[in-house]
């Protein structure tokens, strides 16, 4: 059989059809292919065919828009109600306020140079200057850009305050990035009405100063957390409408019987949260014939009562949380971080209870936390060194230092509602910069539990540019002109205490940082600085001594010459928030961007943007994650939560609002404001220098008074009074205008408080806050209604009957503690013998302590009274020099009168004694006794005369020094003996010690002297004979012309005992003691009592009862410690001393303490500016044609050179505040026990605060008093130091406001057709809206509005 | 009847005014006393009350001391409620009396070991004082 054999010639047959089987297969593939991609572009195709004929129809997206401009800017019709709109409610709504918008003209509108002022004819209706300025004036020239400008002067052709029509103006530049295009000819224009400047009863739809949840606010929705879900809010109310608890009730609820459903949830959460309303759009007619009606729904929610990540916060709670590198030698654990310096202080990292809690501790979680139950993220203490950071998630440290992770967690346990499970894995979080830009989360650990020294050299995320001072922020810091040498200082300085050199820092000198020089250590500032909010200040009983001490710690001194200005490197506020910046919104990779570490190839800062909010406000649309994802990420799980809690903008006014402003500049045209009196219509309001005019500088451009101008420190270039130095005319000018504005607003508003009163707390004021020890001089008008009548030179009488002269009161440096006099008459006698004992007491115990037992005085007495470590010469040593001679080289390097024991060179300090024998003077500085003159013995033996400056008598903090003139007294028959305790000095003539003359007849028991404390106003002027033996100044106000004098400070009674034998019986030896028993009193008022002398004297050598006097002798750290400055003069100070306690209201009290004022006027016109670099600006050089704005004249630096920006960032509304957690962390912030008086689930039936002092009260409508802290053990002593009691109120005036100026509106627009519910479609849009910006506003006017919304979507 | 008013600083911005009544004024001690006023000056220790001699101008302690007469001492005015006298010696032209004297306003006046200055007014009968806040700033109210 033959096998079968294929064919070869048939093999290619088969591969053939194989072949084309394949291509067959091939083809058809490419045949269904082109198919469905041609079915794909015609369904595209016809999906775009058909949104165009929506659009065509409804065009959505301009009636979105034009329901936004209705909600902006006006008129809100809904249906036949009317609403006040966003900038109604700022500005005064034109027909009711009061405040019309004012129209006119602009002619010659001009600009000189790069000056930042433009100058402008202006002609409108008949107003008065003072009508005008510190309004926003908007310049609307068709063809030309819209924009708006703030009025910093207006002055009428008279340069008087009479009514007019024409008006030259000083205008600013309008904020924003984009050059200004000067518009030419007539220029028509628009002033607004003065912003939030409505009174305590305004209008229902005025320019009231308060925003919050009440009847003048409809606009305003409420939504708070809710403690059953997290996913969704709890709408009290919605916008434009009656509280809609009946729309939530029922979700099908249709008003109007058309069968459609009038409830709406504008932000997409599944919550009703508004009503279908009908906003005036006009119906159209579909295709098919059918009216579709259009109706809105808005939603506006307010941001300002949030945690603002870009503002709040910041790293020192990051670095040292968990450590105790405050000090050693005290315990500081209890005691809370900060000062109150700013928003940087706001607690979102640590110190705030749980979103469900309403509990009244703080769990320290934070504001937003990760689960604690996972292994290495236990977020009680986040940030320890070690952690382990890549399984954690903790938001607000992402926002602040950025980071990545590979996977984020679920929410804490507990929680419902969220989209995400409990302590489940989420998803990655890419490595991304933070706000502050840099690198920095695979580095955590290395920094955490380190210093800022070392994070910065890192180029780790820091404020600003790493390690370096930023130039703007030093300008704010400083408060001086980058023009000024770098030894110019009148703020922080750049380093207040060299650790690294222990305990005998040379604050007298710059330290040696090298290669720079840096304003004096103390300079400005005796007490420490705290711009970055790291340090802990504590009051405790002192171990010794008779004063409670103060102890101030920090996270971190300079520690190292090398570490330069470590005060004011890469503090918080480095950040630069103004818009004028306009960056940030980047999403870097910190691990590739910005980690040289020269100054070029780093990055810097990357704050959050609106953009970036967005997809947190609204996590629930289908758009969300196409924006900008960078915070939404970093919130993590935590970003659902969030959006009821957090912003990346709140902006605040820094003009006068309220009824402050109503008081001052009155409604338009009327003459109702203290400024508008027809008394001015022949006086010019605003003086041609700083000097001259009744209100200048801030006020006069409608701006709150700068409680921290620029006051330079004293040297020896301001030795004497020479009133053309700039340290004598920055004081002046100070003093001048924060008089006129509480004389204006005491009187405007009906009050009497005397003028000298006023006078006087104002010079106080500024001694309070100035570091040295000059008790300055001020000339006054004792009624400027009638005009500013003197030049301010205490040495000329220019001033008629309302000239008056006060000089301010310094701090009671030395007090009288315990007198004690005897002498003797015996019967068949003729001369009279005794003696006598006065102990003074020097309680200024303050230390600032570094690592381990390293401390330094912390607020040591001036340099012109200190002694120099080698007597003419050497580091200042905090011990008064009693001797000490006041001359014009006082504050030089040496003291070259140290020695100086010449009789006729009269000291800075010496002791009078008056009694029924006359006045006897006693010296500590001289060999060699004038008439009426006792002197101190020298120390080498008693009875010998003063041998050197070095034997003169010393006075360290929390000593007593007594003199007397022997310790064995006869005391009827016997003998008396006692020890002098402490340090003590014989007299130089010990039976000269005595009180002059003896008792009037042989009966008398005992006669009354009087032992004063006195001492040279200047140190810096020599005492001639006249001023020796002139009277000692003992009132609050003088008509005299003399710059130096002696002042009484302190005033003792002497009780001289007759210890003779006959015809009396035998007396006990009693001396009168300073009362040291209550903490309510002692050690400060004036009140002695009899105490039996029997084995010591000073009888009293201990003490815990006594009080801390705050005086910290540095510039405010907020309006609010202005509680703390003392009224009256110097002796009427301690008269009438009492601690300040949360019972007596300030305003009211009588006495030493409290604002003379209302306060509740007072706190709405002054204020410590932002610390935030670049929201003022600093200007000197060529100010041509800005005489009133600006100062000019070289050095004489006044905050009348800072020109602000009008708007200021991170300050949070309290009447918003929509969830617990973030009052908490705003009003507690490191407390424990957070003052709780108000939570955000209360804020609708307690009703908001109506200006700060109500805010600083915690309270509704217009305060009472300022809410204080409970006292806490080792923490917030509050009785021993008034300053912890109001820690908190120190913060918050920093911090919060009353007001609201930035918004986040959704609208939704609905078209229907009645009876039809399937017609129904939804068109929706989102809006950010800051209204601080200054736009033009008249009511249905367009102008530039647009420049207020931050942020325009339309939600396809 | 006749009467002295008396205005004084008492501390914390508030004053205090005083009214003195007098009846049947002994015309004898006006203007006769220590330093031409109508006063009894004299100092009390551990109960010792001594006034010259010459300042009594012929009556005794007890007729001078009596309850409801005012005495100043201590920076205050005190009005007498119980006043004992257990004796009288004369030394030097000082008259020495053993008193115990209480006031409306202290227990015991001047029964220390330490001496107090006391002046007495005599022949007055009665003292209202009231506590006030003065309206304005002025030389009264300094």
């Amino acid at each position: 059989m033959r096998p079968a054999v294929i064919p070869t010639n048939r093999r290619g047959v088969l591969l053939l059809v194989v072949l084309s089987m394949l291509t067959l297969f091939l083809m058809l593939g490419v045949t269904y292919l082109i198919a469905a991609s041609r079915a794909r572009e015609t369904a595209r195709a016809y999906a775009r065919l058909t949104f165009g004929s929506d659009d065509a129809r409804i065009p959505s997206a301009a009636l979105l828009d034009s329901v936004l401009l209705k909600v902006v800017r006006g008129p809100v019709v809904i249906g036949s109600g009317t609403f006040e709109s966003l900038l109604a409610d700022k500005y005064g709504r034109p027909t009711t306020s009061g405040t019309p918008t004012l129209s006119g003209t602009i002619t010659g509108l001009a600009r000189t140079g790069t000056s930042p002022i433009l100058t402008a004819t202006f002609v409108t209706g008949s107003v008065r200057p003072t009508d005008l300025v510190g309004r926003v004036l908007t310049l609307a020239k068709p063809g030309s850009s819209v924009t708006s400008h703030r009025i910093v002067r207006a002055s009428n052709s008279g340069s008087t305050n009479a009514q007019a029509t024409s008006f030259t103006l000083a205008l600013d530049l309008p904020i924003g990035v984009q050059a200004f295009q000067r518009p030419s000819g007539t220029v028509p224009a628009i002033v607004n009405g003065r912003e939030f400047a409505s009174g305590t009863s305004p209008p229902t739809f005025g320019n009231e100063n308060w925003d919050g949840f009440d009847d003048h606010n409809l606009f305003l929705a409420q939504l708070r957390s809710s403690t059953s879900s997290i996913s969704q809010a709890d709408v009290v109310r919605g916008s434009f409408s009656a509280p809609i608890t009946s729309v939530l009730a029922d979700p099908n609820l249709d008003l109007d019987g058309d069968l459609v459903m009038d409830a709406a949830d504008n932000d997409g959460d599944g919550v009703i949260d508004g009503v279908f309303q009908d906003y005036g759009i006009p119906p159209v007619t579909d295709a098919a014939g059918n009216t579709v009606q259009l109706r809105a729904s808005v939603l506006v929610v307010d941001l300002d009562g949030r945690f603002n990540v870009n503002a709040h916060d910041a790293l020192p709670r990051l670095l040292y949380a968990g450590t105790n590198r405050w000090t050693t030698t005290v315990s500081t654990t209890a005691a809370p971080m900060g000062s109150g310096y700013g928003p940087a202080e706001i607690n979102g990292l640590t110190g705030t209870r749980a979103w469900t809690s309403n509990s009244t501790s703080n769990s320290g979680t934070g504001l937003f936390s990760g689960p604690s139950a996972i292994p290495g993220a236990s977020m009680s203490a986040p940030l320890q060194a070690g952690a382990t950071f890549a399984t954690s998630e903790h938001p607000t440290v992402f926002t602040l230092t950025g980071g990545g992770t590979s996977e984020l967690r679920g929410l804490r346990s507990g929680t419902t509602g969220s989209r995400y499970t409990d302590g489940q894995a989420t998803f990655q979080l890419r490595a991304v910069e933070g706000r502050y830009g840099e690198r920095a989360p695979s580095d955590w650990a290395a920094i955490i539990g380190g210093d800022l020294t070392s994070v910065s050299s890192g180029s780790f995320a820091v404020p600003g540019q790493p390690a370096t001072d930023d130039e703007a922020s030093r300008m704010s810091d400083r408060r001086a002109p980058r023009s000024e040498p770098s030894s110019i200082g009148y703020g922080v300085p750049s380093v207040w205490w060299l650790s690294a050199t222990g305990s005998n820092f040379d604050w007298g000198s710059s330290p040696n940082v090298s290669g720079t020089t840096l304003p004096l250590p103390r300079g400005v500032f005796n007490s420490p600085p705290d711009l970055h909010g790291r340090m802990k200040t504590l009051t405790g009983t002192a171990a010794t001594g008779l004063a409670p001490v103060m102890t101030f710690a920090k996270a971190e001194w300079a520690d190292a010459a090398a570490n330069g200005t470590r005060e004011t490197t890469d503090d918080p506020y480095e950040l630069r928030l103004d818009t004028r910046r306009g960056f940030g919104g980047m999403l870097f990779d910190p691990t590739t961007a910005g980690t040289g570490t020269s100054a070029s190839s780093q990055a810097r800062d990357n704050p959050f943007t609106p953009a970036e909010l967005e997809p947190v406000l609204r996590p629930y649309d289908v758009d969300t994650n196409k924006h900008q994802p960078r915070l939404a990420a970093m919130l993590g799980s935590a970003a659902e939560e969030a959006r009821l809690k957090v912003t990346t903008d709140s902006w605040d006014t820094t003009a006068i609002t309220g009824s402050a402003a109503l008081v001052l500049f009155g409604t338009q045209g009327g003459a109702s404001g203290w400024l508008q009196s027809p008394a001015f219509d022949s006086l010019s309001i605003g003086g041609s220098t700083p000097l001259s005019g009744v209100i200048c500088g801030e006020v006069a451009r409608g701006e709150r008074f700068d409680l921290n101008r620029a006051l330079m420190a004293s040297g020896t270039d301001t030795a004497g009074y020479d009133f053309n130095n700039a340290y004598y005319r920055q004081r002046q000018a100070y003093f001048k205008d924060l008089y006129t504005l509480l004389f204006a607003l005491d009187r405007g508003s009906g009050g009497s408080t005397p003028a000298a009163e006023i006078a006087q707390w104002v010079a106080n004021t500024v001694e309070f806050r100035d570091a040295d020890s000059i008790m300055t001089p001020f000339e006054f008008d004792t009624d400027p209604a009638n005009g500013w009548t003197v030049d301010g030179d205490v040495r000329t009488d220019d001033g008629g009957s309302e000239r008056s002269v006060v000089f301010g009161v310094e701090r009671p440096e030395i007090l009288i503690a315990e007198t004690l006099a005897w002498e003797r008459v015996d019967p068949g006698t003729t001369g009279t013998t005794g003696g006598m004992c006065i102990s003074l007491h020097r309680p200024w115990n303050a230390v600032a302590t570094g690592t381990g037992s390293v401390q330094i005085p912390a607020e040591p007495c001036d340099y012109a009274l200190d002694t120099l470590s080698s007597g003419n010469s050497g580091r200042p040593l905090n011990q008064v020099d009693l001797g000490k001679k006041p001359h014009a080289g006082i504050m030089a390097a040496t003291n070259s009168s140290y020695g100086d024991l010449t009789q006729s060179n009269y000291p800075i300090w010496r002791l009078r004694i008056v009694s029924s024998g006359g006045t006897q003077y006693m010296r500590f500085d001289t060999d060699t006794a004038g008439t009426n003159e006792l002197l101190v013995s020298g120390v080498g033996s008693p009875g010998a005369a003063l041998q050197s400056g070095d034997e003169k008598p010393k006075l360290p903090m929390n000593t007593t020094y007594t003199f007397f003139s022997g310790t064995s007294v006869n005391v009827g028959a016997t003998t008396q003996a006692f020890t002098i305790t402490g340090s003590s000095r014989q007299a130089l003539t010990a039976a000269a010690f005595r009180v002059e003359g003896g008792p009037s007849a042989v009966n008398v028991a005992s006669r009354s002297a009087t032992v004063f404390l006195e001492r040279l106003a200047n140190p810096s002027i020599p005492a001639t004979a006249a001023i020796w033996s002139a009277t000692p100044l003992a009132t609050s106000t003088t008509t005299g012309t003399v710059a130096q004098r002696y002042i009484i400070v302190d005033t003792a009674t002497m009780t001289v005992i007759n210890t003779g034998t006959q015809p009396i019986p035998t007396q006990t030896l009693a001396s009168e003691r300073r009362d040291f028993s209550s903490v309510a009193i002692s050690p400060w008022k004036i009140a002695f009592t009899g105490t039996s002398v029997t084995a010591t004297f000073p009888t009293l050598t201990s003490s815990t009862t006594t009080a801390w006097m705050p005086w910290p002798n540095r510039p405010f750290v907020s309006s609010a410690e202005l509680t703390l400055v003392p009224r009256g003069h110097a002796l009427g100070m301690l008269q009438n001393y009492t601690q300040l306690t949360p019972s007596i209201p300030t305003g009211t009290a009588a006495g030493a303490i409290g604002i003379p004022i209302s306060p509740q006027l007072l706190f709405d016109a002054v204020h410590v500016p932002s610390r935030f670099a670049g929201i003022h600006q600093t200007y000197t050089g060529d100010l041509s044609g800005t005489t009133g704005i600006f100062s000019t004249g070289s050095n004489a630096i006044t905050t009348v050179n800072q020109l602000s920006s009008f708007r200021e960032p991170g300050r949070v509304n309290l009447n918003t505040v929509p969830s617990d957690d973030v009052w908490n962390a705003v009003v507690a912030g490191q407390l424990t026990s957070p003052i709780l008086s108000r939570t955000a689930s209360t804020i609708t039936t307690v009703g908001p605060a109506h200006n700060l002092y109500a805010t600083l009260s915690l309270a509704s409508g217009t305060g009472t008093t300022i809410k204080t802290d409970a006292p806490v053990a080792s923490a917030l002593e509050v009785n021993l130091n008034p300053l912890h009691g109001i820690y908190t109120a120190t913060r918050l005036a920093n911090t919060t406001t009353p007001r609201s100026n930035v918004f986040a509106v959704w609208i939704t627009l609905r078209e229907s057709v009645a009876n039809d519910p399937d017609s129904v479609r939804y068109h929706r849009a989102f809006y950010i809206v800051d209204r601080s910006i200054p736009v033009g506003f008249d009511e249905g006017k367009d102008y530039n509005v647009w420049d207020c919304v931050r942020l325009r979507r339309i939600i396809e | 009847m006749t009467s002295l008013l008396c205005l004084s600083d008492i501390g914390n911005g508030l004053r205090q005014a005083s009214v003195i009544v007098f009846h049947a004024r002994d015309a004898n001690l006006i203007g006769l006393g220590a330093a031409s006023q109508p006063l009894v000056t004299g100092s009390m220790v551990s109960g010792t009350l001594s006034v010259l001699t010459s300042d009594l101008r012929g009556r005794q302690v007890n007729e001078l001391i009596r309850p409801g007469v005012v005495a100043y001492a201590s920076g205050t005015f005190h009005q007498l409620s119980a006043a004992v006298v257990t004796g009288e010696t004369t030394v030097s032209g000082t008259t020495l009396a053993n008193v115990f004297l209480t006031s409306t306003k202290d227990a015991a006046l001047g029964s220390g070991s330490t001496g107090i200055s006391i002046q007495f007014l005599p022949d007055s009968v009665g003292l209202a004082e009231r506590t006030f806040t003065p309206e304005t700033v002025g030389a009264f109210t300094q």
